[in-house]
């Protein structure tokens, strides 16, 4: 796998996003835009990711990945992160990538757990994208809120026992959500979203990659492809872990790339 | 970076696909030493909850540079780079003295990227600060009365529970903390050869560390006579946890950095306080 990511900046003045380009050494026969998870999570994915762009971009796919406004090394504040505007990051990110392509071929999403819902609006907005991918759809925006909220709960409880000591700081009223800013009106989009939202374009390419269950809830799924328990756990825990490409996660990938590229 | 005082470049240092970024106020040109942040384990180089990102900017609105990068192995590094993670702080130092024309830096790290940075500003004569946050101490005395008194306020059985396993850790090597220490005794060297040099340490713990780190005369007995020379700055903040998970403590942490950073190397602009948003 020798293909060179290219780090570069994407978008007007006022937006810029931090991205890492994996162009093909051969014409790409699509370009894939990777859209990254939400909290926490996007920490937690980051080198997969980043490891998972450069095998599908020596298999003939170039992607791009970057950051959300407000996350990341991209530009704005924590607490200017948002479902309609991480929608909007996606737009840059696709006509970014068209751009660079070589080959000009169709320009895919491939989003990532909560990265399905802005990914999602995009596709519909867009009728130029031809491929949705989700990895670990997460369909109910209120379920994946409750969920984080006992995370957050169950981590300043640890940190509310010996020796640390403190109470005032980990109150919950500090807007924070598993460490990550989350203001009211993120809740409030965060509640409402669903998969599947508004019927996609029809011809657009829908696909999921997830354990069985989550392959079970996905029926509006055309595409589907099984992970294995140890290729999701990077997204289990709040700790950050070494990344490696095990054959758990080689398999799923390569398959990606050869329904993708059929 | 929404706020058009400042810019974040992109700067490479290996050809083969290593780069950081340098965050700096847009108009003037940088002075002073750069801050270099490593990657705290394996966390990417933003930081654990963004406090790379926040810190850089915060520092940059005081006229301070300040470069971040992945070390090999780590976030966007290239999966099959060559280079050991000691060369690639070299060539990232390099490659920002080239970038800016500034040849002194400060090495910042948490954990395993304080312990680089210490390794780091030993070798290279151009480090003149070193930020280490839950960096190296040894296990003392000071150590096992804090744990005591921590755990004998526990119900018996917790307590007894928490002694078979304090018996149990003493008997294994310093090293079964996953971390690159100097050898016994090597450290009080090193550090006197660090300040001989001119180096100024800001020595941050937290609570985070309570496997090693219990009690500020930790570092006293740590360091020895070092510990007291008016280039080191030493705070233990018990009530913090080692990720900065708590917002509270992250705006703490920025505003004592850049305190820190204005006074021990006069930075042009005076550093803005943050406030804890919500």
């Amino acid at each position: 796998m020798s293909v060179m990511s290219v780090p570069q900046w994407l978008g007007p003045p006022g937006r810029r996003l931090f991205a890492t380009w994996h162009g093909c050494n051969e014409p790409a026969g699509m370009t894939l835009v990777i859209c990254p998870p939400l909290f926490h999570e996007r920490v937690l994915g980051y080198r997969l990711f980043g490891l998972l762009a450069a095998r599908l971009a020596a298999a003939g796919i170039a992607c791009l990945r970057f950051d959300y406004y407000g996350t990341g090394d991209s530009a704005g504040d924590d607490l200017d992160f948002s479902l309609e505007g991480a929608c909007t990051d996606i737009a840059i990110a696709v006509a970014a990538a068209r751009a660079q392509s070589v080959g000009g071929g169709s320009v895919g999403l491939l989003a990532v757990r909560g990265g399905g819902w802005p990914a999602w609006s995009a596709t519909v907005r867009d009728p130029s994208i031809s491929h949705c991918w989700i990895w670990q759809p997460l369909t109910d925006g209120a379920e994946y809120l409750d969920a984080l909220q006992r995370v957050d709960t169950a981590e300043r409880t640890v940190r509310t026992n010996p020796p640390f000591c403190k109470a005032p700081s980990t109150s919950r009223d500090d807007g924070q959500l598993v460490g990550c800013a989350c203001p009211e009106s993120l809740r409030r989009e965060l509640r409402d979203a669903q998969l599947p939202a508004t019927n996609l374009l029809p011809g657009t390419s829908l696909g999921v990659l997830g354990r069985r269950n989550e392959l079970d809830r996905a029926t509006f799924a055309t595409y589907r492809i099984e992970l294995t328990e140890s290729a999701t756990q990077w997204a289990d825990t709040l700790k950050v872990r070494a990344t490696f490409l095990t054959k758990a996660l080689t398999e799923p990938i390569d398959r990606l790339a050869s329904v993708l590229l059929a | 970076m929404s706020d058009p005082r400042l810019i974040d470049e992109i700067v490479p240092f290996a050809d083969n696909g290593l780069y950081g970024l340098l965050t700096r106020r847009s108009k003037d040109p940088v002075s002073g030493p750069v801050l270099v942040l490593l990657n705290p384990g394996v966390i990417p180089r933003s930081g654990p909850f963004r406090l790379h990102v926040r810190l850089a900017r915060r520092l940059a609105k005081a006229g301070i540079a300040t470069f971040r990068f992945d070390l090999p192995g780590i976030g966007d590094a290239t999966p099959d780079t060559t280079v050991t993670r000691m060369q690639a702080v070299t060539m990232a130092l390099d490659a920002v003295q080239r970038h800016t024309g500034v040849n002194t830096f400060v090495m910042g790290g948490l954990c395993l990227g304080a312990d680089l940075a210490w390794k780091a500003a030993l070798q290279d004569p151009r480090i003149v600060g070193m930020l280490q946050i839950d960096g190296f101490a040894r296990i003392d005395y000071w150590y096992y009365q804090a744990w005591a008194k921590d755990h004998f306020r526990w119900p018996p059985v917790r307590a007894l529970a928490a002694i078979a396993r304090l018996a149990i850790r003493r008997l294994r090597p310093v090293e079964e903390f996953g971390r690159e220490w100097p050898a016994r005794g090597e450290e009080r060297v090193q550090l006197r050869a660090m300040l001989d040099r001119g180096v100024k340490v800001f020595a941050l713990y937290t609570g985070g560390i309570a496997a090693y780190f219990r009690d500020p005369r930790q570092f006293a007995s740590t360091y020895a006579n070092a510990a007291d020379d008016p280039q080191m700055r030493f705070e233990f903040w018990p009530d913090c946890d080692h990720v900065f998970f708590a917002e509270s403590d992250r705006v703490r942490l920025i505003d004592a950095v850049s305190t820190w950073y204005e006074s021990a190397f006069h930075c042009s602009r005076p550093v803005e306080r943050l406030r804890v948003s919500a």
